[in-house]
């Protein structure tokens, strides 16, 4: 024959049509699909819970004033690292009229670090 | 017309080879489809997640100090009288918490005034949270009405305060427990019958309010203080005179003097527990009974703040006193321990 | 009545249908699904009730400057210094299971271990704590709070140095 008989081509122009829009679909629009996470697992993920118990207990060390005991800071730092899976870190200093207290926690997912002051004349 | 060639006589009927092709394709594009069909369910999502509501709300309540919080020329929420429309408005958050620093920890007078409510519309004009409008505005937010039930009950007692209607089977939970601190600081005065007919209690705010941890702090411009009179020596002695406050101004100069004044708030002598002394002429009657409260609110109206320095002066008609002031602080005065209580949060 | 025409559609239709089976294979396999899960919201309840009862039990019933260690020490310190397992357990069971309405309750069971620091060799111990109930399988959180203590002059069955130190209470909780 002469020429290509192309009369069958719609159904090939109909694949490839709907082919694309499967992809323009998926790819757009069904990005929703790939941020599943449900509030429950975000929630489990942020450690709140660790950072205001760790945020308590420094504060009961300064108000029982043993902030400088360095076996405390290892107590801290070493269970801390081993047990929670978080680097812990501490330290206080006077500055005029200002205590200081500097802390720092870190689990890989969040980090936290606070200057905490006090004004004491 | 597709299957017919050109030429052919049109017979109406499909060529053996369109109908093939034609079906291959529609069992691939049906087969297609289907396996699409699960990639779209996130689209078309009705469920809300209750219990995210839940958990976000008892957050809310128990670890926000609410907002207006008590700061610097502000009061905090609970202080508010509601029945003026701008008050209302100015609550942003119910929150029960002391203070930011204290997540856990809760003030006993803004769970009272959390579970004063009224359903509309004789909530407006009123010093009562509109049900269920206010908590939906001012503690769940979002778009969606949702219906809820919060209660709540110090362990050890069975009254509980709640807010909301029963919920159904299904619905978004929480619970929480919390320490509630209970207000009240108080002391023993023992008499020294050295020889004056007056005493004085000496409270320096200053030192009270310099305590960080809020759970264990005197707050007497926001809570009642009682002061416990003991060893009445001489029988029938009386309180002879209304006790007044002497406050020494921050800023030094001459100390003012305030009466006590009748109406509520103000410093109530009670000869017995639950009996008010009425009159000061000719006396009120003391006994080791007897005992001075200093109504919440009273130093307030009396314009104090955390930096005053006062003394009260009581006086008696006999030489029941010492020579110096009894000081009011933390090795005196002691308070409540706080109390622990469960909080639950229904969402639906 | 088969001649090469008959190719021509049923060609056109497979093409089509190999094209659009191959575009959706690929495409679900590159995009991942996460489909909710409601399981986690269990597990979410119970570690911030969990942390809640150890910190309420970890708080004192008064400030430091209390001179009385029964006011001035939390529950959970005293129980420590004391080895008071039993006592402890009693009163986190009690708590964790309590409920607003008086008169139902909670099913929930817990496991709790002491972790502290060897001053001397910088190595960790533990310590069993309570167990109110055996661990098989289900579904559990574990929750934890520092401690401060000192148990000077206590009775320390369980050889606590003492001295100043901070220890770790874990606790393994479960429902049912």
């Amino acid at each position: 024959m002469a020429r290509l008989n192309d009369e069958g081509q719609w159904i090939v122009m109909m694949g490839f049509i709907i082919s694309i829009s499967i992809l323009i679909l998926a790819i757009a629009v069904g990005e929703s699909s790939l941020v599943g996470k449900t509030t429950s697992e975000s929630v489990l993920e942020f450690s709140k819970c660790d950072i205001q118990d760790l945020r308590s207990e420094i504060m009961t060390l300064k108000e029982r004033g043993i902030l400088d005991n360095p076996e405390i800071k290892n107590d801290l730092s070493e269970i801390s690292i081993q047990r929670v899976s978080a680097v812990t870190y501490f330290s206080s200093w006077k500055e005029y009229n200002y205590n200081y207290i500097f802390l720092h926690f870190n689990n890989g997912v969040t980090t936290y670090n606070e200057v905490y002051d006090e004004y004491t004349p | 017309m597709p299957g017919i060639k050109k030429g052919y006589h049109e017979s109406g009927q499909l060529s053996l080879d369109f109908i093939v092709g034609f079906t291959i394709f529609m069992i691939a594009f049906i087969f297609v489809i289907t396996m699409m069909s699960g990639l779209f369910i996130g689209l078309f999502s009705r469920t809300v997640d209750y219990d995210a509501v839940a958990y976000r709300t008892a957050v809310i309540l128990v670890e926000d100090p609410g907002e207006p919080r008590a700061y610097v020329g502000t009061s905090s929420w609970h202080l508010l009288d509601l029945s003026y429309q701008l008050n209302r408005d100015s609550i942003k958050r119910l929150g029960l918490s002391l203070e930011r620093q204290s997540p856990g920890h809760l003030q006993s007078q803004k769970v009272e005034k959390f579970f004063t409510y009224a359903p509309l519309p004789g909530c407006s004009g009123n010093d009562v949270f509109c049900y269920p409008d206010d908590y939906r505005n001012k503690l769940l937010f979002g778009d969606y009405p949702y219906s809820f039930n919060i209660s709540y009950r110090i362990l050890g007692k069975t009254d509980q305060y709640s807010v909301g209607e029963i919920p159904p089977p299904k619905h978004g939970y929480i619970r929480r427990l919390v320490k509630v601190k209970e207000p009240g600081a108080s002391m023993n005065v023992d008499l020294t019958n050295l020889g004056n007919e007056y005493i004085h209690v000496s409270m320096n705010f200053h030192e009270l309010y310099n305590l960080t941890n809020p759970l264990y702090r005197i707050d007497p411009l926001n809570e009642k203080t009682t002061i416990y009179l003991r060893n009445f020596l001489i029988p029938n002695t009386a309180m002879v005179k209304t006790p007044f406050v002497i406050i020494f101004p921050t800023s030094g100069g001459e100390p003012t003097e305030v009466m006590a004044p009748a109406n509520s708030p103000t410093i109530r002598v009670y000869s017995e527990p639950g009996v008010p002394c009425s009159s000061y002429s000719p006396g009120c009657i003391m006994s080791d009974q007897s005992y001075i409260e200093i109504e919440e609110g009273f130093f307030k109206r009396v314009g104090l703040d955390e930096y005053s320095y006062i003394k009260i002066n009581l006086t008696f008609n006999q030489s029941i006193g010492g020579f110096s002031d009894y000081v009011f602080d933390y090795t005196t005065a002691t308070i409540p321990p706080p109390s622990t209580a469960v909080i639950e949060v229904n969402v639906w | 009545m088969v001649n090469n025409i008959g190719q021509l559609y049923t060609i056109e239709g497979v093409a089509a249908g190999v094209l659009m089976v191959f575009t959706a294979y690929l495409v679900i396999n590159s995009t991942t699904v996460i489909t909710p899960q409601d399981i986690h919201i269990i597990d979410l309840q119970l570690e911030q009730l969990g942390n809640d009862a150890l910190s309420v039990l970890d708080t004192p019933n008064s400030s430091v400057l209390n001179p009385d260690p029964a006011e001035n020490k939390s529950y959970l310190q005293r129980q420590i210094e004391n080895d008071g397992g039993n006592a402890f357990g009693q009163n986190f069971s009690f708590l964790i299971n309590s409920k607003v309405n008086p008169y139902e309750s909670d099913n929930l069971n817990f496991n709790a271990t002491i972790y502290y620091r060897d001053s001397a060799t910088g190595q960790l111990r533990m310590e069993e704590f309570y167990q109110s109930a055996n661990y098989y399988r289900e579904n559990a959180v574990k929750v934890k709070r520092w401690v401060y203590v000192n148990p000077t002059g206590q009775n320390n069955p369980f050889g606590l140095e003492e001295r100043d130190q901070v220890v770790l209470v874990e606790v393994l909780l479960w429902r049912g």
